[in-house]
C-alpha cells in the first residue's frame, strides 16, 4: 500500500470489490476510500488468486490505453478470472491488435456517428412507443428495459418479439449474482445457461441471415473468414454490449433528478442535451469494470504488478475521481470538459458509443417532452452485480405534460 | 437419410475430432468433455453442412448429448 497523501495513517477497512453486495448498496464510498488510500489495491479472491483493483482516472486510462502491457486475451470481466477464455483471439473484445482490428474494422464503419444517424427516425418512433401509454404509477425499469431494441433491430435483425427471452439471458450473463436471475445451481450455472441460450439463439440468427441477408452487422460478421464459433462469439459481444448497460443510464439519472428535485431544470433546456448525455454517462457508469492481464512484470501507480496478474479497472470510480472532476458526485448537465471513461479508452473503446449516445439523446428528448413531473413511489433497488452498476426496481409516479 | 446408428457413428467421429477426446459415448455431455460454446457452434455448422439439415441450435447447447442430437436430426 502507498503512503496516504496528507499525514493520515489509518489504513482502509478491508474492502472487497468483487463482492456483489457492495455494488447492490453504494460502491462509491468504497471507491473513494480506495482512490485515496490504496489506488492500486490487491484484492484476493478465494480459489482464484485475486486481482489488482485500479480506481484512479489516470491509472485506469494507462491500463486501457496500453494493450501491449495489459492484454484482453485472458478475458475482460471478473467472472472470467481464473477461467480459460475460449473466445481468446476469436472475439475482437478478447483480442489485442492487430487481430482485434481485423474483425472490428469492418464493423466500425457501420457504427460511426455519421453511419448510425440514419437510424434516428426508427429509434425515435421506437422510444415514442415505449413511453406512449405511461402515466401515473410506472416501474421505470420495465419502461426502459426494451430500449436497446430501438437499434438492435436495425443493427442485428433481431425481431422485437424475441426481446423478453433475450433480456433474461443477457441478465443471466452479466448479473449472474443477482437473486432475480440466479438459478438454483448458483452464479456459475446461471452464467453458463445464459451464455449457452444466447449462443444457440445467435447461431440460429447467423443462419437465418445466410438465407436472407439484411446488410447489417450480422451479415458483415458472417462474411468474415472466421470459424462459425468465432462469428457467433462476435455477435454475442455486440448483443451483450448493446443491451446490458444502456437502460441503466436514464434510470440512474432520473432517480438522481427526482432525489434532487432538478427534473424540470433538465427538461427545460433541450439545447444542452449533448453535454447532459455525457454527464449522464459519467454519473451512471453502468459498465462497472473491465479486466486485463499483465503481459510482463511492470509497475502501475507505483505498485509492482507481476506478469500474468489480473488488473481490473473500475470505470465508475474513475468517473468520480476528485482530481479530474470538480464535485464528482454532483450530476451537472453543463459539465465541460467531461473526460469520462464510461465507454472505456484506447483500441477497445466502445464500438456502440455513437448509437448509445444517439439513443440516449432521443430518449431524454422524448422523456422531457412527454412528462412534466416524476415522484418516487417506493424504494429503489440496485442490481446485485460487480459488473453491472444500476437500478433494477424503480416505481415512480409519472405526470404527463 | 441415415439411420440412427449411422448418425451416431458420424457424430461420434465429429465430436472426437472437435474435442480431441476418444472414446465418446452417446450419452456423454459435450461441455463435460471439454467443449465450449464456440466449439458447439462449429460442430453444429459442420453437421448442417454435411447433412443438409438444420436443427434448433438450443438442442446441442442445452441438451448436449449425441443421443439427443440424433433424435432431433431424425425428427428434422
Ligand atoms: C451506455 C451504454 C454502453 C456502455 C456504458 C458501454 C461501455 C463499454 C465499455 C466500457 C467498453 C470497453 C470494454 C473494454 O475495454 O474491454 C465497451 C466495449 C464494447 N461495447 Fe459498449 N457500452 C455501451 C453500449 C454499447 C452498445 C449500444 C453496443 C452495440 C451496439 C456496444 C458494443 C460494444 C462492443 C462490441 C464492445 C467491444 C469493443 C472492443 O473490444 O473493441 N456497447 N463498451
Amino acid at each position: 500500500m502507498r503512503t496516504p497523501p496528507c499525514g493520515h495513517t489509518r489504513p482502509p477497512d478491508r474492502i472487497d470489490l468483487a463482492d456483489p453486495d457492495l455494488h447492490g448498496g453504494d460502491p462509491h464510498a468504497a471507491w473513494r476510500t480506495l482512490r485515496r488510500w490504496d489506488p492500486v489495491s490487491w484484492q484476493p479472491v478465494p480459489d482464484r488468486s485475486g486481482f489488482w483493483a485500479v480506481t484512479r482516472h489516470l491509472d485506469v486510462r494507462t491500463v486501457l490505453a496500453d494493450h501491449a502491457r495489459f492484454t484482453s486475451t485472458g478475458g475482460v470481466v471478473l467472472s472470467m478470472l481464473g477461467r480459460p477464455e475460449p473466445a481468446q483471439n476469436q472475439q475482437f473484445a478478447a483480442s489485442d491488435p492487430p487481430r482485434h482490428g481485423l474483425i472490428r474494422g469492418p464493423l466500425q464503419q457501420q457504427m460511426t456517428a455519421r453511419a448510425v444517424a440514419r437510424h434516428e427516425p426508427a429509434i425515435r418512433s421506437f422510444v415514442r412507443e415505449l413511453l406512449g401509454p405511461a402515466d401515473g404509477l410506472v416501474d421505470f425499469v420495465s419502461l426502459t428495459s426494451a430500449l436497446p431494441m430501438a437499434f438492435l433491430g436495425p443493427l442485428m435483425g433481431i425481431p422485437a418479439a424475441d426481446w423478453p427471452d433475450l433480456a433474461r439471458w443477457v441478465s443471466m450473463s452479466v448479473a449472474e449474482q443477482d437473486p432475480d436471475v440466479m438459478l438454483p445451481g448458483g452464479p456459475s450455472a446461471t452464467l453458463d445457461r445464459g451464455h449457452r441460450e444466447l449462443f444457440a439463439y445467435l447461431l440460429d440468427l447467423v443462419l437465418s441471415h445466410r438465407r436472407r441477408p439484411r446488410g447489417d452487422l450480422v451479415d458483415l460478421l458472417g462474411a468474415m473468414p472466421l470459424r462459425a464459433g468465432a462469428i457467433v462469439a462476435n455477435c454475442y459481444s455486440v448483443l451483450l454490449g448493446g443491451s446490458a448497460a444502456l437502460p441503466h443510464v436514464p434510470r440512474a439519472v432520473l432517480a438522481e433528478l427526482i432525489r434532487t428535485g432538478r427534473y424540470e431544470d433538465w427538461a427545460r433546456r433541450p439545447e444542452r442535451i449533448g453535454r447532459a448525455v455525457e454527464e449522464a454517462l459519467r454519473f451512471s457508469s453502468p459498465a462497472g469494470h473491465f479486466m486485463r492481464l499483465a503481459t510482463s512484470d511492470t509497475t502501475l501507480g507505483g505498485v509492482h504488478v507481476a506478469a500474468g496478474d489480473a488488473v481490473v479497472v473500475w470505470l465508475g470510480s474513475a468517473n468520480r475521481d476528485e482530481s479530474v472532476f470538480r464535485d464528482p458526485d454532483t450530476l451537472d448537465p453543463d459539465r465541460h470538459p467531461n473526460r469520462h471513461l464510461a465507454f472505456g479508452e484506447g483500441r477497445h473503446y466502445c464500438l456502440g458509443a455513437a448509437v448509445a449516445r444517439l439513443t440516449l439523446r432521443v430518449f431524454f428528448e422524448e422523456l422531457f417532452a412527454t412528462f412534466a413531473s416524476f415522484e418516487p413511489a417506493a424504494e429503489i433497488e440496485r442490481v446485485r452485480s460487480n459488473w453491472l452498476g444500476g437500478i433494477k426496481r424503480m416505481p415512480i409516479l409519472a405526470g404527463r405534460r | 437419410m441415415q439411420t440412427r446408428s449411422e448418425l451416431e457413428t458420424m457424430l461420434t467421429r465429429l465430436w472426437s475430432e472437435k474435442l480431441n477426446v476418444t472414446p465418446v459415448g452417446v450419452d456423454d455431455d459435450f461441455f463435460a468433455l471439454g467443449g465450449d460454446s464456440l466449439l458447439a457452434a462449429d460442430l453444429l455448422m459442420d453437421l448442417y453442412d454435411q447433412l443438409g439439415v438444420e436443427v434448433d441450435a438450443a438442442v446441442l447447447f442445452l441438451k448436449p448429448t449425441i443421443a439427443e442430437l440424433v433424435d432431433e436430426v431424425l425428427a428434422a
